[in-house]
Parts: structure tokens; C-alpha cells; sequence
């Protein structure tokens, strides 16, 4: 996942990109069936940038060639914002793409909303090519399947940081006052770094009580953050002037800053990254189930998996021994440490409380 | 006055009706707008505030005051507070500094003074968040003022100057100054430089004459100035977002987290609908203080 130079990422409020989605939107609902064109294409959105970009240039070319279905590639912005104009799009009976890329939280809040189609796993034989926790099943079936990842990953300066440190553990090392940048938002992977690294895992939060011993180990990061970021661009510039020592930063859009001379370090710490991910998903409105269910079967081939670690440079989803990656392409990418899960259903079940206290914390 | 009045009102009754027909028809437009632009959100906006919220997921229809109990804990109110003291501080600042511009521009050459307010214009042509990201370039170690105040000895070591609350103030008041100044020009330009002339001839010192003559004269508009930056500034969102910390969050920061992050709009639209009524109260407050100042206006 990359949409670095645009600053879309999901969960993250971006104001440009909300526009330009709410702009698109817009205009796709003031076309009546926008997702029409012939039987044989499918409209499908993901997040704007380079991802969008590489998918449709290397990925989308192979499906289309072996398919026979073309593929009509949007960019989509992430945020809350893109979610709610969909939800009313799909209640009009309009579907401005046959497939859009979510990440967990909102194919819950779609969920609630009628919003997604529920798929029948009989023509999606390459499923079983992605790890469970990468399908998305709601009461009524599977309605969101694996599509792309993305890392929260360690970064440093070693300009300012000398010793490249290995453990989450760093962030809370009395060493270092003042000098990280932190993921911010009341919903922030954070939450998982300290229940991975201090509490034996993500399940701590599944309680009330649980997510208060969270909060109160993440209180003693205070006096080491610098920023609380909540959009990406703001962490961007701080990395790139030195205000900040390191933090926690999306590895891609670290590595595209490191390749255009921010010095940075991009570590794996031994407790593993945070992998994030974003699934496909259909909405109501659209009626392309063959096409949809080709095109997802596709997506989770070992071949088109390849294609997203090699060109879109997006950790890829199915397990590793089915691609032929070298090591150097999977470590460009992935690591064999196995990842901190982000605890979505402490996402679904306590939400507000979690922001709310998250919040209160930080601005005391 | 009346008496002259009377008769050019019954002479022009035909005509002035035909005015008002067309007066009629040209706000008509103007209402339009406001109703479906301006009421109709708020409506909506107050609909939502009592909208039933489904953690995790979005909200449904409802009628409750569980968002409105939610704005008694204290963390809201300290955040409101906050909010309303930054507002009131920059405003005091801002018009402290807009206030001697405003009037050595009026006394200008007129040359000048056009050079002057184009000058002051062609500032608000900036967007807000170039401003705001510029000031975090110019705060930050490796900018510019931070090498130069070091240089000079002001500054002892190398390190930023921000995140802090100088740093969200002194954005602030960059931004509201240019309209500020713009605002209180024409107060300035109509001050007649004989009155504090004659109260000086009348034997006060200039100090007298500028405190009791001069400042009652420009009391409406630094007020009306003052209230404007509150009203600029009570919901700032980005200054605070980027150049302070958590500490100096304002109301439209915990809305917009409410809302965009947590998507829980219904607490979002309380905050909000809880802000406007603060800020109507808040000039509520001041109508009823400056009446009572001054019961001949």
C-alpha cells in the first residue's frame, strides 16, 4: 500500500482526499447506473495514488487478459466520508463501483448499513490460498475478502538514533524524551503495539477494564511523543525537518521517503509490525457477482499476489510458500516475524470507549 | 425632520411600493439560500445530536440525550474552555496589534495606504493550510528563525518552537490580523483628527485626550473586531491540529476525531450544536453588557 504523496490512508483523516472523493462521488451518483458499461466490465476503486496506479497498470492487465472482463480502475479516498456518501449511494440504488477496497472497521459499520453483498465461497476456489483472518465474515456470510496489506513499522533517524533499536519497547525508553511521532487517532494501532509488547497479546482488549491497562501503559509514552499524528502528511514533514527522532510510520511510504533521501531506518521489531489490511467488497447496488467473484478469485492467486508485492510494493495476503518471491522481494516488503494483528473486534465491540479514554488520556 | 419627511413619503407612496416589490424579489434569492443552506444542515445537524449511537458502527434514527450527557464530563468542558480562552486571547492580541496599523494606515499618503491594504488583501488569497504547515517549516529546528535566533544569542540550543501554545497563538493571530486591519480601517479613516486637536486645545494632555476622547469613538468597532475573531476562531481545527499538542486540542479537533475517526457523528453534531449555543450565548452576553454601557445607542 502506498498513496503516499496524496496522504489517503484509511482510518486517517486526509482533507484532500476526502474532497477529491466526496467531488467523485458526487459526480458518479449524478449518473444514473454509473456502474454500467457492458456486461463484461467491472468498475472497481481502491485507494488513490500510486496504488491505484500500479494495480491498474501491472495487475489488472493480467485479469482482463486471462478474464475476458475489463476492468474500469477509480481511485477511492479513504475516511469515514467515502464510507457514508457510499451507504447513501447503495440506499438510491446506485452503485458508483462493483468493488471498493475496506478496511475491517468499516465493513462493519457498512455491515450495520445493509451495505455489502454477501459472497458465496463455491466460486471463489483460490479462498483457501488466504489465512482466515484475512476473510471477512459477518452473521450472514463472507461479505469482504483479502485484498492488500500494509505495515506499521518502527522508524528511526539514524542520523539522531545512532543504534538501530529491534523492540517496540524503545518507544518507552526513558532515553528518548520528546523524540517520537505516534499514530494519534482514538482507533491507533498503538493500542495493539502495547498490548503485543507489554500485555501478552491483542485479546486484553476485548474488556473494558483491559483497554484502561492499555491506556495506562500508552500513558507513559507521553512524555516521549512529540506528535500525535493523525494524518500522515503531518508525520511526513517532521521525519523529513528531523523534529521527530523516529515513531511509528506505514513502511511503504517510510521506504519512498527513504528512497528520495530522508534518512530513515524502517525496522521490524522483534514482537512483530502492525499489519493493517483492506479487503474487497461489493456493494448492494451492484448486480456483477459473476464478474466481482472472478475478479476476487483472481486477486488471491499466487500470481496476482506476486504482481502486488513486485510492483505495487503491498506486503502480499496468501501464505508465502504458494509465491515463488525471493527472499530479497518478500523482505522488501513483508517479514518473516510474524505480525501484530490489529483487534478489530475490540474495534466493533468498544469503539467509543476506547477513543474517548485514548483521548482524554493524550490531552491531560 | 418628520415634518419634511411626511410629505416627500406621500408624494413617492407608488413608487416606493414598487421598490419594495422589487426589494422583495431581489432578497427573496438571498433567503432561499439561507433557509436551504444554512437552516436546513442545522436542522438536520440537531436531528442527528439526538440520533441513537450503535458503537462500532454508525448511528440510527432516535430521540435521546445520551450524546448531550456525554458534553457534562469535565474533559469536554475543560476542551470548551479552552477553546473559548484561546478564542478570546487571540482575539485581545489581534486587535491590540491590528488596532495602531489600522490607524497609521488611515494617516497615510494615499498611495500608501492602497499599497498598504492590496498588500494586506493579497494575504488572504493563502490557504489556511499552507499557513499552518508554513509556520511548522519556520518553528522547526532546522528553519530558518531558529538558526537566526540562536546566531544572535536569543536562543541558547538548537530546538524546535512548537508544538506548543505560543505557537498555535502566534498562527492565529497571522491569520485573523489582515482582516482584522481590514476591518477596522474604515472606523480609522473616519476618525476626524480635529477632536482629539480640540480636547488637547481644551487643556488634556494627549494621553487624556486619546483614553476619553479618541478610544469611547472606536470602542463599537474594536469590539465588533474583537468578536469577530472569536467567531474566526472558536472552532479552529488545523492550527491547533498541527503546531500544538494534545493539550491544546480545541472542540473542532474532538468533532472532527468524533466524527471522521470514531464515526460517531451523533456525539459530533452535540459538540457542534453545543459550540454554536455557547458562541450565541457568548454574544448574547455582550449585546446585554454594551447596552447596559451604553443605554443611548
Amino acid at each position: 500500500m502506498d498513496a503516499d504523496q496524496d496522504g489517503r490512508r484509511p482510518g486517517l483523516l486526509n482533507r484532500r482526499g476526502l474532497l477529491m472523493g466526496a467531488a467523485g462521488l458526487s459526480l458518479a451518483a449524478c449518473s444514473p447506473k454509473a456502474s454500467g458499461g457492458g456486461a463484461d466490465t467491472l468498475k472497481v476503486s481502491s485507494y488513490g495514488g500510486n496504488f491505484e496506479e500500479a494495480m491498474s497498470k501491472y495487475v489488472y492487465p493480467v485479469f482482463e487478459k486471462a478474464s475476458g472482463i475489463k476492468v474500469e480502475s477509480i481511485p477511492q479516498p479513504a475516511g469515514l466520508q467515502f464510507l457514508l456518501q457510499l451507504i447513501e449511494a447503495n440506499k438510491a440504488g446506485i452503485a458508483p463501483m462493483d468493488l471498493c477496497i475496506s478496511t475491517a472497521v468499516d465493513i462493519n459499520r457498512g455491515r450495520n448499513a445493509n451495505l455489502w453483498r454477501i459472497r458465496d465461497p463455491k466460486p471463489l476456489t483460490n479462498l483457501g490460498n488466504l489465512p482466515a483472518q484475512y476473510v471477512s465474515t459477518g452473521p450472514k456470510g463472507i461479505d469482504g475478502v483479502g485484498a492488500l496489506g500494509w505495515f506499521l513499522a518502527l522508524v528511526v533517524n539514524p542520523d539522531q538514533i545512532k543504534t538501530a533499536p529491534t523492540s517496540w519497547t524503545t518507544l518507552w525508553d526513558p532515553a528518548y524524551r520528546d523524540a517520537w511521532g505516534l499514530a494519534g487517532a482514538g482507533t491507533s494501532p498503538i493500542f495493539d503495539i502495547a498490548a503485543a509488547t507489554y500485555f501478552g497479546g491483542g485479546e486484553i482488549l476485548n474488556t473494558e477494564a483491559g483497554i484502561l491497562q492499555v491506556i495506562a501503559k500508552l500513558a507513559e509514552l507521553k512524555p516521549n511523543t512529540k506528535l500525535w499524528w493523525d494524518s500522515e502528511g503531518t508525520m511526513q514533514t517532521a521525519l523529513e525537518n528531523g523534529e521527530v527522532k523516529g515513531g511509528v510510520y506505514f513502511a511503504d511510504v517510510a521506504a519512498t521517503l527513504k528512497a528520495s533521501g530522508t534518512p530513515l531506518s524502517i525496522i521490524f521489531p522483534k514482537e512483530g509490525a502492525v499489519i493493517d489490511f483492506g479487503c474487497w467488497c461489493q456493494p448492494m447496488a451492484s448486480t456483477k457477482v459473476a464478474q466481482a467473484d472472478a475478479f476476487i478469485n483472481f486477486m488471491c492467486t499466487p500470481e496476482a499476489q506476486q504482481l502486488i508485492a513486485r510492483k505495487v510494493n503491498a506486503p502480499p495476503l496468501i501464505k508465502r510458500e504458494l509465491m515463488d518471491l525471493t527472499d530479497a522481494e518478500f523482505n522488501k516488503v513483508s517479514s518473516d516475524i510474524p505480525p501484530i494483528t490489529i483487534n478489530t473486534k475490540a474495534r466493533a465491540e468498544h469503539l467509543d470507549f476506547m477513543a474517548t479514554n485514548f483521548t482524554k488520556m493524550i490531552s491531560s | 425632520m418628520t415634518d419634511l419627511a411626511v410629505p416627500l413619503r406621500a408624494k413617492d407612496t407608488e413608487p416606493r411600493s414598487r421598490d419594495q416589490v422589487v426589494l422583495a424579489g431581489l432578497l427573496s434569492l438571498p433567503t432561499l439560500f439561507l433557509i436551504v443552506l444554512c437552516l436546513i444542515p442545522l436542522f438536520l445537524l440537531v436531528q442527528l445530536s439526538f440520533a441513537h449511537r450503535e458503537d462500532g458502527g454508525l448511528w440510527r434514527a432516535g430521540l435521546e440525550l445520551t450524546q448531550y450527557r456525554q458534553l457534562l464530563n469535565p474533559q469536554f468542558l475543560k476542551v470548551a474552555l479552552f477553546s473559548f480562552t484561546l478564542a478570546l486571547t487571540t482575539a485581545v492580541i489581534s486587535v491590540a496589534l491590528a488596532f495602531p496599523v489600522a490607524y497609521f494606515i488611515s494617516r497615510m499618503k494615499r498611495r500608501a495606504q492602497i499599497t498598504w491594504l492590496v498588500g494586506l488583501l493579497s494575504t488572504l488569497s493563502l490557504s489556511e493550510v499552507l499557513i499552518v504547515f508554513s509556520f511548522q517549516v519556520l518553528l522547526s529546528g532546522g528553519g530558518g528563525l531558529v538558526k537566526a535566533l540562536v546566531a544572535l544569542g536569543i536562543m541558547d540550543s538548537v530546538h524546535s518552537l512548537y508544538p506548543n501554545f505560543a505557537a498555535v497563538m502566534v498562527c492565529l493571530v497571522y491569520l485573523v490580523l489582515p482582516y482584522i486591519i481590514l476591518f477596522l480601517y474604515p472606523a480609522m479613516s473616519q476618525l476626524d483628527d480635529d477632536i482629539p486637536a480640540a480636547a488637547t486645545t481644551m487643556g488634556a494632555s494627549p494621553a487624556r485626550a486619546f483614553l476619553t476622547v479618541v478610544a469611547p469613538m472606536v470602542k463599537g468597532p474594536l469590539l465588533s473586531a474583537g468578536l469577530l475573531v472569536v467567531i474566526f476562531t472558536v472552532g479552529s481545527y488545523l492550527t491547533p491540529l498541527v503546531l500544538g499538542r494534545p493539550q491544546q486540542w480545541t472542540v473542532g479537533i474532538l468533532i472532527s476525531n468524533g466524527a471522521m475517526t470514531t464515526g460517531n457523528l451523533p456525539l459530533a453534531a452535540a459538540q457542534a450544536v453545543a459550540l454554536v449555543a455557547l458562541m450565541v450565548g457568548l454574544l448574547g452576553l455582550v449585546r446585554l453588557l454594551t447596552r447596559a454601557g451604553s443605554p443611548a445607542s
